[in-house]
């Protein structure tokens, strides 16, 4: 190692390969990728008890499906790469829009209710933070085709049973709707630029950035709706939140999407299901294809939502059907790191062993029997010392080579 | 204590305002309960656990969510930024982020490169290219001032509260950047899952604020 190396010799070896991993991808250690398996069949099971049936989606399609389905606030975070056709995909950094086109080109001829589920992993090109990672599992469920009340409960219901059964105690479900801000906007007809601006200031419940962003934004806006956007923020809490929203706001497009939360939300609560339902009407980032109700949910101490969906009226006729969905998904890392950081979610590892090997053949026989009997009573079981079969000497790239 | 909200609260120039504030807000803390080792202070009273760190790490606290809010400068959680929700505008940490250069600088040649140090690396680039002008960003955990002197930059893009440190260097403000003062932080879990214990304490923090705000 010291001096100069041989340049001939260096150019021979193999070069070091070094052992780092691209930022946002992970790998998983046998304790935790089985945690992480057993919570994801154990998520998907829920979704399956609903009577969701799985599709499976592919891993990367025509950017144009993310650019033109999930709008900017996903865009920027999807890894695009060129295909040996030149064409530009990317790898799916939303599962919505991937089950929208499927639904939209090869189910269009089903006419009734369709409820389908997913799990696999999301790409986004985000600063790691605590169970956030570029690459993260999700497990998510669509209800195509049902309006309305009864399909936003049901996803609710759906996610809310899925947190239960995989240990998540308490969960907060924090529900908001997209008609809300937009009615408002729409109202005051702002500029692009603008509303964005104005979203982000909502977002974070910024009054020194809303203020800066309305002053800016070269329109005259009513004051009404000024003083409507600045109220948005501190309506978070229970129904009586919307009654006082509902009562500032003279928008029939506003009450009636109001009228559809606390329908929501009295329903969440009449029909006794797990966790608690918040609204919060300041919550209005995230995809741009939500057109109703939509949600986080969030866990105490966890700073990241466990997941979210929404209501998604518009996005299949973007890919040419017609068709009211909703749907939502749950990010298998947070709910896994949560469950960790309570000191829950451990997977007991089942009974392992050992055979040994006797080397005659018919000890062998009898070893192998042997344990292909105690795996099916459900047990781990290795075989120790497996002789290897000497190979028959062969030439180079001969069928000892294959592997 | 067993609904305990906690409290970040930045280390340096914002500490002493930050819990003057809080005391007005109901509060029972003094500066003299921390100490160099003793990084967390709990107000029965209140049920409020206040913990002292260093302001760059204020806003990591809070988006994690091990605090539930959190005072921190503007200028941090530009230079930063995390995602937090950001309720308040607090009455103290008031500061200018500025361009400065050596008094009787040339203004830079159209279309060069200027070579600018500062510890707001991000804000500084961004504000150069907004511009378009072409920018060589050095970046300094401290002492800016130090490097148009020394030449190891054309300009400097820091914080100015009197402009005294800027004047005894021989540097002159060229342009003002944006405008800051402290922020109070609020992890959007906590608000979420939290509601009435984290908007009560928002509340005070807001009252004891706006008290402030209205004397002389």
């Amino acid at each position: 190692m010291t001096g100069k190396p041989d340049p001939i010799a260096t150019a021979a070896s193999p070069r070091e390969i070094s052992p780092a991993i691209p930022q946002g991808v992970q790998t998983f250690l046998p304790a935790d990728a089985e945690r992480r398996s057993v919570l994801t069949d154990r998520l998907f099971a829920v979704l399956k008890g609903w009577s969701y049936r799985e599709v499976v989606l592919p891993l990367y399609d025509f950017f144009e499906v993310f650019a033109e389905g999930s709008g900017p606030a996903l865009v920027d975070k999807t890894l695009r790469f060129v295909d040996s056709q030149g064409k530009v995909v990317a790898l799916r950094s939303d599962f919505t829009p991937l089950v929208a086109k499927l639904v939209a080109t090869r189910l269009a001829h089903v006419s009734g209710p369709l409820r389908l589920c997913y799990r696999g992993d999301v790409v986004r090109l985000e600063p790691p933070r605590a169970g956030a990672q570029a690459d993260f599992g999700q497990v998510g469920a669509e209800l195509i085709g049902v309006n309305g009340l009864a399909g936003d409960i049901e996803i609710l219901a759906v996610a809310a049973d899925a947190l239960d059964a995989a240990g998540v105690g308490e969960f907060v479900i924090a529900v908001a709707h997209a008609g809300v801000f937009q009615a408002l906007v729409d109202e005051a007809k702002l500029p692009r630029d603008a509303v964005e601006a104005i979203k982000r200031a909502v977002d974070r419940k910024d009054p020194v950035a809303l203020d800066a962003a309305l002053a800016r934004s070269g329109t005259a806006i009513p004051p009404w709706v000024a003083a409507a956007l600045r109220s948005l923020p501190a309506r978070v809490g229970g129904p009586a939140e919307v009654d006082r929203a509902a009562s500032e706001l003279p928008l029939p497009r506003v009450h009636a999407a109001l009228d559809g939360l606390r329908d929501l939300v009295l329903a969440y609560r009449s029909a006794g299901l797990p966790g608690r339902v918040v609204v919060d009407l300041g919550e209005v980032r995230g995809v741009d294809y939500y057109t109703g109700m939509k949600f986080n949910v969030y866990a105490a101490g966890l700073g990241v939502p466990l997941g979210g969906g929404g209501r998604y009226d518009t996005l299949l006729g973007r890919f040419g059907l017609e068709r009211a969905a909703v749907g939502f998904s749950l990010s298998v890392d947070r709910v896994l790191h949560h469950l960790a950081s309570n000191g829950r979610g451990d997977v007991p590892s089942g009974p392992a062993a050992e055979i040994p090997l006797p080397a005659d053949p018919q000890g062998l026989a009898a070893a192998v029997e042997r344990a292909r009997e105690e795996r099916r009573a459900g047990k781990q079981v290795a075989l120790g010392g497996l002789p290897h079969p000497q190979p028959p000497a062969r030439g180079v790239g001969g069928e000892g080579a294959a592997r | 204590m067993n609904d305990i909200v906690t409290l970040a609260l930045p280390k340096g120039r914002l500490f002493d305002p930050s819990i003057a504030l809080l005391a007005r807000a109901g509060c029972r803390l003094s500066a003299g309960d921390f100490d160099d080792r003793r990084l967390f202070v709990d107000d029965p009273s209140t049920e409020v656990r206040f913990v002292a760190t260093k302001p760059w790490d204020v806003p990591i606290y809070v988006e994690y969510g091990v605090a539930d809010l959190g005072v921190v400068g503007g200028d941090v959680l530009r230079e930063r930024p995390v995602d937090v929700l950001v309720p308040l505008a607090l009455p103290f940490g008031a500061c200018r982020m500025v361009v400065a250069a050596r008094n009787g600088a040339a203004p830079p040649e159209q279309g060069s490169t200027v070579r600018v140090a500062s510890k707001y690396p991000r804000i500084a680039a961004e504000w150069f290219n907004g511009r378009g002008i072409p920018v060589e960003m050095i970046a300094l955990a401290g002492s800016v001032e130090l490097a148009p002197v020394l030449g190891l930059a054309d300009r400097i893009v820091d914080l100015v509260e009197t402009g005294r440190t800027l004047a005894a260097n021989g540097l002159a403000v060229e342009a003002e950047v944006e405008r800051f003062q402290a922020r109070l932080i609020v992890c959007r879990s906590s608000l979420i899952t939290r509601t009435d214990r984290v908007s009560a304490l928002i509340d005070r923090i807001r009252d004891a604020a706006a008290a402030k705000d209205g004397s002389p």
